[in-house]
């Protein structure tokens, strides 16, 4: 089992995101709605007023072997946002780990960490959205203590897209 | 019909924002609905996002709040759920501070 090491994103890693970012996207089914650049990633996420957090986990050498640049097999990008109801919450927006990679628990260590950053923050929730069909996705946030909130109060996304959003803003 | 206008909320406005608050947690009417005060707050909300450069808005809605539902959509909100099979999901503190204490 590879030894994995939870960290901060840094500017350099937008690169490998990105390249996580649309594999995810892949897996969903949605790759047509990735439409974010590197340039984007980076002034977004380490610009003067960051838009995202992000965490990476990125495999480290054995001992013996060669030390050199980690490669990163995973990631976990969430900002902050408000609820009236209750306050501060963290929004966990992408997790993702490479499928080669997948049953030794990172998805699970990237969630803990972002757990540990919103308490910090003073945080009272985590959120998140998951597709229905990915049931795997669904099961590993059950067993970390998440409630669908679709099934347990009724509660649906919706989005206004570019265009939508464009002639409410009256543009 | 009454004049309203659209602006910012101050510090000092907090206490009669907490007061809407919890009358959308009570569901009383307001005598102040149908005058296209939401629109214009939609509205005012879509321009701040795209002056900040934003390409979308997402926002949950209650499945039952049909004349919720229908506003949204009539302004061309796409229902996640029914079209994608996205579902909102939360953990609660209780359950961040076990995941924080663990090794």
């Amino acid at each position: 089992m590879a030894s994995v090491r939870i960290r901060q994103a840094e500017e350099g890693d937008c690169g490998n995101i990105l390249k996580l970012i649309r594999e995810l996207a892949e897996y969903e089914k949605l790759s047509d709605q990735v439409k974010i650049s590197e340039e984007a990633l980076r002034a977004d996420g380490f610009g003067e007023n960051p838009f995202y957090c992000c965490l990476v986990a990125e495999l480290l050498p054995a001992p013996g072997e060669p030390q050199g640049p980690c490669v990163v097999v995973g990631y976990g990008l969430y900002y902050f946002i408000y609820s009236t109801w209750k306050g501060r919450n963290v929004y966990l927006e992408d997790i993702y780990v490479k499928p080669e990679y997948r049953g030794q628990g990172i998805g699970s260590k990237i969630i803990k960490k972002v757990a540990e950053v919103a308490l910090e923050r003073g945080c009272s929730q985590l959120r998140l959205t998951v597709l229905d069909w990915n049931k795997g996705a669904m099961d590993l946030y059950k067993a970390l203590g998440a409630r669908d909130l679709t099934e347990a109060e009724g509660w649906h996304s919706f989005r206004f897209e570019e265009e939508a959003m464009r002639e409410l803003a009256g543009k | 019909m009454a004049k309203f206008v659209i602006c910012p909320a101050p510090a000092t406005h907090c206490s009669d924002i907490l007061r809407l608050i919890k009358e959308l947690d009570l569901f009383i009417m307001s005598d102040y609905r149908g005058f296209g005060i939401g629109s214009q707050i939609l509205k005012n909300l879509s321009q701040v996002a795209m002056k900040c450069r934003c390409s979308s808005v997402h926002f949950l809605v209650a499945e039952w709040n049909e004349p919720s539902i229908n506003f949204y959509k009539r302004r061309g909100a796409s229902h996640l759920y029914s079209k994608e099979g996205w579902r909102p999901f939360k953990i609660d503190k209780e359950y961040l501070l076990k995941m924080a204490g663990e090794e």
